[in-house]
């Protein structure tokens, strides 16, 4: 029997949530979502990297912005860890980015961009640019790696409507903690426009870092 | 949980503790998880909030709200609900009776008094009918206390920073609060509409860049001690950077009135500050031990928020049986001075105490000392061991800290004899190292959950 569900292996999948200014998150997230916020008038600016080594879109590297969105919990359906919408995306080859976009409906920069991780001491640094110009640099921490499986809602919408997919992501080295050891440096470029850098905060209050693990999309649902 | 119902949930978020082992359903959600919920039904939550909520409640949300058997003393009974057992001559750290003042007999006997004048409640809203003499007399003896014009006194802590930040600043002002302030500055600030900033803890670079970009009306909003760390502001700085972007300054000293500064005013004058401070909050459930709180400030202050402070015009006065033990306990404080340095004796022991012994305290300078367990899913386990063993004191999780940050918040008294504080760091300090959180050359609990 086929499988509709999209398979992605990574050999580090790095997310890091930030506070941003809600007026920022309104502006971004389509009517028919909520920002969340963490406190009034903050909401969350979740920036993702991946590492991906195998799977349906080849090998590729990844760099997603998204504004955390509440799940759609519904009574018997697994709950969710958070609900993401990824208002930009960006990919290291056409490969990885016809995936993102004809499949999973992702709004994407037109350009390869070129990721590089550096793994250290209990740390992961991961600069994003496209042609020399520098997009971000980030870097995430590690606490406890210890095995996990973590379900998100995505959300897409396009001309066509409103989608959420089920994303899993697992594996077997999983660190997440809130001790603020991380930092984030984002540089004006396009894929940045939106976000207002001096109001969204250095440090991230969450840091979640996966080694050799798996990212699953669940077909499209209208919503 | 049916077997159905487990099976829906377990997909979702971390499967093990420290050691390896599957953590208990429960532990892997949290009151985030269920601010929203799907469809157009207001009660859509309510059956998965429940659902989580049967097998969180036994798993350790019962430990908070138990029902202690009389006043709360430095030794009680608790009654603990999953079990119904009466846990008798718990050491109490739990109560903010920072002086021990809500139990004294002469704070009783006044309380009684009261009655038969007053009989219970106030019977009226304070701007109508519901002030009495007893409620002049306090606000007058606060004022006398604090060194300000006047004090206007409202039915709660909670309900005089939501109604004096509401009341004072409106759309298009800005706002900037201490990233850890209390949900009812944060919850003044949502009302009042104006624009709200956030600065890091403590940070007053932040704080400037935050002030320095805006034009117009400006409040910003501090805490004497925090009371999720024990710390305290960094006033003097606060003011520095306040006054040179014209900036007014609200300071809650609802855990540091009666206890900082030379008279007991609070952190504010402890740093030579109290006349650069325009807002002056504190509440009577602390160290006084009775309930409501108050704003001190100029009288053209307090006259404009008489008539917009709404969570007070709008609220039943504060009952005059309570005043009349708050202007006792009142009373007592301001004659027996020893009361504070009995207070601050016992917190230099324990805080030494427990830092010789290697428990983490965090950066706590004050009668607040957070136990900093940090391990979220073995806090409400340590909370059940710690009760066991004959202390009374509450966990503080996710999302009231942030994750990995889990604690006990323990609260000093002056009530508490030299005794009891050596029993209370004796036994903590043996139970957190049975759990690995502090050294010891014993063996350690590595797991015990699941």
């Amino acid at each position: 029997m086929p499988d509709d569900r999209g398979h992605y292996y990574f050999n580090h999948g790095l997310s890091c949530l930030f506070e941003m200014p809600t007026s920022d998150a309104r502006r971004i997230v389509p009517l028919h979502l909520e920002p969340l916020e963490v406190q009034h008038e903050r909401s969350v600016l979740s920036v993702t990297v991946f590492d991906f080594c195998e799977g349906d879109g080849g090998v590729f590297q990844e760099l997603v912005l998204s504004v955390l969105v509440p799940p759609l919990v519904k009574p018997g359906d697994p709950l969710p860890k958070a609900g993401l919408y990824p208002f930009v995306v960006a990919t290291s080859t056409e490969m990885g980015r016809r995936e993102g976009i004809d499949r999973w409906k992702l709004p994407h920069l037109m350009r390869d961009i070129e990721i590089t991780f550096t793994e250290g001491d209990g740390q992961i640094s991961v600069a994003a640019s496209t042609g020399g110009e520098p997009i971000l640099d980030l870097i995430g921490t590690s606490h406890r790696f210890e095995p996990a499986e973590l379900l998100f809602h995505t959300f897409m919408s396009d001309s066509g409507g409103n989608y959420k997919s089920d994303v899993a992501v697992r594996g077997e080295s999983y660190s997440e903690h809130e001790f603020e050891r991380g930092s984030l440096v984002i540089h004006p470029h396009e894929m940045t426009e939106r976000l207002t850098s001096d109001e969204i905060a250095e440090a991230p209050f969450r840091e979640q870092w996966m080694k050799k693990g798996l990212e699953i999309f669940a077909p499209l649902e209208a919503i | 949980m049916g077997e159905g119902k487990a099976k829906s949930m377990s997909q979702g978020g971390m499967f093990n503790d420290n050691s390896g082992k599957r953590l208990p359903l429960a532990m892997q959600y949290d009151y985030t998880h269920f601010y929203f919920g799907a469809g157009d039904d207001a009660f859509a939550m309510l059956d998965p909030y429940d659902e989580w909520w049967q097998d969180s409640e036994p798993a350790g949300y019962y430990l908070y709200g138990l029902p202690m058997q009389g006043a709360p003393t430095t030794r009680v009974d608790v009654r603990n609900t999953k079990t119904n057992e009466v846990h008798t001559d718990l050491l109490n750290f739990a109560s903010y009776n920072y002086l021990g003042l809500s139990y004294r007999p002469e704070v009783k006997e006044a309380v009684i008094e009261a009655v038969g004048r007053y009989g219970n409640g106030a019977s009226g809203s304070p701007i109508l009918s519901g002030s009495m003499e007893i409620h002049h007399e306090l606000a007058e003896r606060m004022a006398e206390f604090k060194g300000k014009e006047a004090v206007l006194l409202f039915p709660t802590g909670y309900s005089v920073n939501v109604g004096i930040i509401a009341g004072l600043m409106r759309s298009g002002d800005l706002i900037v609060a201490d990233q850890y302030a209390h949900a009812s500055l944060v919850d003044g600030m949502i009302l009042s509409k104006a624009n709200s900033r956030f600065f890091r803890h403590n940070k007053v670079d932040d704080l400037e860049r935050k002030l320095k970009a805006y034009k117009g009306k400006k409040l910003v909003l501090i805490e004497g001690v925090y009371s999720m760390d024990g710390d305290i502001a960094v006033v003097p700085d606060i003011v520095e950077v306040c006054q040179r972007y014209g900036a007014r300054i609200l300071i809650d000293e609802a855990h540091s009135t009666f206890i900082y500064g030379k008279n007991g005013r609070g952190v504010a004058e402890h740093f030579g500050c109290d006349d650069q401070i325009d807002m002056h909050v504190g509440t009577f459930s602390k160290s006084l031990g009775g309930q409501g709180g108050f704003l001190a400030g100029s009288q053209k202050l307090i006259n404009y928020l008489l008539g917009f402070s709404r969570s007070r015009t709008f609220s039943c006065g504060l009952s005059p049986v309570v005043a009349a033990g708050i202007l006792k306990a009142l009373e007592i404080f301001l004659e027996e001075p020893e009361l504070r340095t009995k207070l601050w004796e016992n917190v230099d022991f324990m805080q030494k105490r427990l830092r010789d012994a290697g428990v983490p305290v965090g950066d706590s300078e004050s009668q607040v000392i957070p136990l900093m367990v940090r391990d979220d899913a073995r806090a409400f386990e340590i909370g059940e061991v710690l009760m066991q063993e004959g202390i009374y004191l509450n966990p503080v999780k996710y999302p009231a800290v942030p994750k990995h940050k889990s604690r006990f918040r323990m609260s000093i008294s002056a009530a508490h004899t030299r005794e009891e504080l050596e029993e209370g760091a004796r036994i903590i300090t043996s139970v957190l190292q049975r759990y690995g959180i502090c050294p010891t050359t014993e063996g350690t609990i590595t797991s015990t959950t699941g």
